[in-house]
């Protein structure tokens, strides 16, 4: 039977997740080795420590699993950027077919995002926007509305499933509780 | 009425869900078990379906009140399509590390629910 690597990526849910920490188990009698790669600070490409590992550990067969929310997929960039092409024997983009339109995704969502804040004392100073809902799509507030999903339909019928920054202009924030991360 | 789960400890009232993309249907549906959590102030489904609904971000939450500066510790939101028991809603749901769905007060105060802990049943319907 041919080993295998199978990568795991610790869940981390923000969006600029990057390497940390990379931590190498491989067990040449299992049938996959797990990696384990923390995300954080980039210090240095973990494709290239991990393409050591593999010719090291003459795995066959490279299993690639991303674990994780849509903006992980940062991370398995790497792995089509980094040296790992040589080791695959998936095919990558049948895996992960939204990668590169991910990546660019995110970061359309962070620039719209960033729009919100520099424009909220303005909005708040509008009562046409205030307990409202705005839509942030290109730099600019596009469209409004007292319920979220209305407006996110009609945002998304009319400029794609694309990132549309929606969030409430309201003076307090509102202060939640999420639900514990177990279950 | 449906019985309580007696699988979970202590059982709990579950329901069959499926959820999608309503924007890109194309991506399939996932079929899941959700808890009624009438606790949880708006639904949540697991972090790793975002990947595999292909879902867009809509705004971050953080545990102590969104919009924080730690991104670090922020979850998202994403406009979902949940069913169940014939019933649909197009929601904003927040993804979290769980295996499972919570159902929320973002739903649960549409519909008539009632428990009855001590035969172990409930009953969810849309009145």
């Amino acid at each position: 039977m041919q080993k295998a690597l199978q990568v795991t990526l610790e869940k981390d849910t923000s969006p600029y997740t990057e390497l940390k920490q990379l931590q190498f188990k491989l067990d040449k009698t299992a049938e996959y080795a797990h990696i384990k790669v923390k995300l954080g600070v980039r210090e240095k490409s973990w494709t290239e420590l991990l393409a050591d590992s593999i010719r090291s550990a003459q795995l066959g067969v490279v299993k690639i699993v991303i674990d994780g929310p849509l903006h992980m997929s940062i991370g398995t960039l790497d792995i089509l950027s980094g040296g790992l092409a040589d080791f695959m024997s998936i095919d990558l983009a049948e895996t992960f077919p939204a990668l590169e339109e991910t990546h660019y995704d995110i970061e359309r969502f962070e620039r719209e995002r960033e729009t919100f804040p520099r424009i909220k004392n303005d909005l708040l100073e509008r009562e046409t926007y205030v307990g409202e809902f705005v839509a942030i799509h290109e730099g600019q507030v596009v469209d409004h509305d007292r319920d979220i999903i209305e407006l996110s339909q009609r945002v998304y019928a009319r400029y794609g499933y694309v990132p549309i920054y929606i969030d409430k202009v309201e003076r307090e924030e509102k202060v939640i509780e999420l639900p514990s991360p177990e279950g | 009425m449906d019985s309580y789960d007696s699988s979970i400890d202590p059982p709990a009232p579950i329901l069959d869900v499926t959820v999608s993309n309503p924007h890109n249907p194309t991506v399939g549906t996932i079929e899941e078990k959700a808890l009624i959590d009438s606790g949880a102030f708006k639904t949540v489904i697991p972090e790793e379906w975002v990947s595999r609904l292909r879902l867009l971000p809509v705004r971050p939450f953080s545990p102590k009140g969104y919009k924080i500066q730690k991104k670090k510790q922020e979850h998202y939101s994403y406009i979902v399509k949940i069913s169940f028991k014939g019933l649909t809603f197009v929601i904003e749901a927040i993804a979290v590390n769980r295996k499972n769905v919570l159902v929320g007060r973002d739903i649960l105060n549409d519909l008539k629910l009632i428990l009855d802990g001590k035969n172990l049943n409930f009953e969810i319907t849309d009145p």
